[in-house]
């Protein structure tokens, strides 16, 4: 009888100390997870900036994919690139010229235009001689081409500047161009369309309220010009 | 002949070394020296015998063709020649160099020079067209001051210091 009384009143104070530590346990286990569901929170947020970033680097990327397809319709086709070396640079009042080693014996003839292998436009052959020609640059007082602003609908002449690096004619007050935007040919000179001229890195108001003072950086300045290609007609 | 080896030596750095490392730019750096033989040697024999036999290895040297470089150096030169017969200029800058500010005559002729020649260059290279000229000066003027000053400086101090022309 004793024994049973003994048993009964260990196992009812196990009940009660073994609910009173589920309690904690349980408790415990709730911090826990609270402590799990703040941590997969943190984890949800990362993991939406990373979505957000990729979102905004597959706008970057779709962005690329339409700028590649329009210079992918460079019409240089119907132009037989020639491979050149430039071997000299010359400084004038009115700008640089260069001379690359390719002349008349190989097809050059005035005006052809010259380009990187990148689609950069270097700049227009100004002089021919037999062995070699005169190359004027777009930075030169001379050089002028019709451009555009990629994906949108500006467009106006690009006119070298020296050493202030190419500045855009004929851009209105009306016309959307910000710093950063890509200059690209037209098409409708001599020069085929599409070839990067460079990027506007200064935008402000003209003086007469009708056109905007839009300087671009020539994109001749980020690349190695040691070799170029000349597009024979 | 000392002369000669640091015009070889600029016209390789100006045409060669710095396109290829930092890219085509505007240096002016055989300009600058050629006007500043002139002014700190001025007279018939240096224009003759030093400037214009110079000016035609540069022209050789770009592939221009004949009297490219020639007429406007032998411009200015005349030009030179013409002012120091009536304010003496090659007399005025004979005193010796004894500070930076002794040399500041002779670095604003020598810039003063620099754009006569620019002015020169560009009417004569525009086939004379005055209008259009005057428009191309003017972007010139605005955009090249702070090579043509740097490089006038520079040659200023080399002709002062180191070629000691007194």
């Amino acid at each position: 009888m004793a024994d049973s009384v003994v048993n009964y009143f260990l196992q009812e104070t196990r009940v009660a100390v073994y609910s009173k530590l589920s309690f904690i346990g349980s408790f415990i286990s709730e911090v826990k997870g609270i402590k799990s569901l703040t941590e997969e929170n943190i984890r949800l947020k990362e993991d939406r900036q990373a979505i957000l970033s990729n979102l905004a680097s597959q706008e970057r990327l779709k962005e690329e994919n339409i700028f590649l397809r329009e210079l992918l319709g460079l019409k240089i086709q119907e132009m037989k690139p020639l491979v050149v070396g430039i071997f000299n640079s010359e400084s004038t009042p009115r700008g640089s010229n260069l001379l690359i080693n390719k002349g008349q014996i190989d097809g050059v003839k005035k005006d052809d235009v010259v380009i990187s292998s990148s689609g950069v436009l270097i700049g227009v052959v100004d002089n021919v001689a037999e062995d070699y020609s005169r190359v004027i640059l777009v930075t030169n007082l001379d050089f002028k081409t019709t451009i555009k602003i990629i994906s949108k609908k500006t467009s106006g002449i690009a006119i070298g500047s020296m050493a202030k690096g190419i500045y855009l004619d004929f851009i209105s007050e009306s016309d959307e161009v910000v710093e950063g935007d890509t200059v690209v040919t037209t098409g409708n000179d001599l020069f085929p369309p599409n070839l990067i001229v460079g990027k506007v890195v200064q935008v402000s108001s003209g003086n007469g309220g009708l056109f905007k003072n839009v300087r671009v950086e020539p994109a001749i300045e980020e690349i190695n010009l040691s070799q170029a290609l000349v597009l024979l007609k | 002949m000392v002369k000669f080896f640091i015009f070889i030596f600029f016209l390789i750095l100006e045409s060669l070394i710095l396109p290829a490392i930092i890219g085509p730019r505007q240096f002016f750096i055989t300009t600058v020296f050629l006007l500043g033989l002139l002014v700190y040697g001025g007279g018939w024999r240096t224009l003759l015998y030093q400037i214009i036999p110079f000016a035609l290895i540069i022209e050789f040297f770009a592939g221009e063709s004949f009297g490219h470089l020639i007429i406007p150096f032998g411009l200015t030169g005349t030009v030179y020649l013409v002012l120091d017969k009536f304010i003496n200029l090659s007399q005025n800058l004979k005193q010796e160099a004894k500070s930076f500010l002794s040399l500041m005559p002779g670095i604003l002729i020598l810039i003063a020079f620099n754009y006569i020649y620019a002015g020169l260059f560009i009417f004569v290279n525009t086939s004379y067209q005055l209008t259009s000229s005057w428009q191309e000066f003017i972007i010139f003027f605005k955009n090249s001051s702070f090579s043509l000053v740097g490089w006038s400086i520079i040659i200023s101090i080399l002709f002062k210091y180191v070629l000691k022309t007194k």
